[in-house]
């Protein structure tokens, strides 16, 4: 299954994340985090070389004791408790990350998850 | 009277007639008669008088007779009465009071039986609850296998969510999932940092020990 997402489970759909939520996500470098949303719709400038991007994003702030983003963690999956795909996480601190809405995201590319391998 | 009198004793002075003395002696009889009938009066009167005292006595009493038997009478009425009242009320007390005791009783034995319903109902609800939970969570197992562990830095086939990806020039970072177009096109969803525009996309990442697999013709984001 293409929608898999490890120690979390198969994504159920997407969906989009409201201040409050409980969110997870599944990286490469630190695994399996929980989170919970603290803003949505916060304006991020990310400098990426000499280019500056103004991206919507919502923010994260991790819980346990433990930062939700670490380096090499971005663009993984960000999952709510009923498992539905409400994010991309790109950027972040010890504190604070943020990820980009996915469902906008796909509806403007004219792109669906797939399922099925 | 007197004068018939005078003239009876004029006449012994001289020879009255036959006919002078038959006058004398009705005189004398009708004076006779005229006494008894004073006489007569005066008895029947002073009959009458007494008769009468007696009379207004006895009426009198009469009269205390019955006023006496009717204040007794009264009065017995009265007290019988009072006593009928007080036990009347006495009895209407202990009625009441039974009544109050059997309410109290009723009352009491309806609020345990309520109390046993309730819990009946909170531990039935509680049962309710613990199956749907059970069945719930068991079919929530069936509906989700037990997530998958993977080595999220180790080459996986076929890909998914979460795993080390990275462009041929950068360093490693994580695939979002797997998205297609209308017309059935596939691409790998991440972040736009995440490999530079038609770069060509390694699974694991570089950094993980990866190699070039496939390319990701659009950056998402």
């Amino acid at each position: 299954m293409f929608t898999d997402v490890p120690e979390i489970g198969s994504l159920s759909g997407l969906g989009e994340a409201t201040l409050g939520d409980l969110v997870s996500k599944f990286g490469r470098t630190t695994g399996l985090t929980n989170g919970r949303v603290t803003a949505v719709n916060a304006k991020v400038n990310v400098h990426f070389g000499d280019k500056e991007l103004s991206i919507n994003a919502f923010e994260i702030a991790g819980i346990g004791g433990q930062p939700f983003f670490t380096g090499g963690d971005g663009g993984a999956p960000v999952v709510d408790s009923d498992r539905r795909l409400v994010g991309i996480v790109f950027a972040g601190s010890v504190e604070k990350s943020f990820a980009v809405p996915v469902e906008p995201t796909l509806q403007q590319l004219g792109l669906a998850l797939v399922v099925e391998p | 009277m007197a004068h018939h009198n005078e003239k009876a004793d004029a006449g012994s002075a001289y020879d009255p007639s036959a006919r002078e003395k038959k006058l004398v002696a009705y005189e004398i009889a009708e004076d006779a008669k005229a006494q008894i009938v004073v006489w007569a009066k005066w008895i029947i009167g002073a009959s009458l008088a007494v008769a009468a005292t007696l009379s207004i006595k006895t009426c009198t009493d009469i009269q205390n007779a019955i006023k006496h038997a009717s204040d007794n009478q009264i009065k017995r009425a009265q007290e019988s009465s009072d006593t009928a009242i007080a036990r009347f009320e006495a009895a209407q007390e202990s009625e009441l009071e039974d009544f109050r005791k059997r309410s109290r009783k009723a009352v009491a034995e309806f609020e345990s039986e309520m109390e046993t319903v309730l819990n009946n109902v909170r531990a039935a609800g509680e049962q309710a609850e613990a199956a749907i939970l059970s069945a719930a969570s068991t079919q929530s197992e069936r509906d989700t296998p037990t997530p998958r562990t993977v080595d999220r830095r180790g080459r996986l086939r076929p890909i998914g969510p979460g795993i080390s990806i990275s462009g041929s020039k950068t360093t490693g970072a994580t695939l979002c999932c797997i998205v297609e177009n209308a017309a059935g096109e596939r691409f790998l969803l991440s972040a736009s940092f995440v490999a530079e525009l038609h770069a060509t996309i390694i699974q694991p990442a570089a950094v993980d020990g990866g190699r070039k697999v496939t390319r990701l013709p659009r950056l998402s984001t």
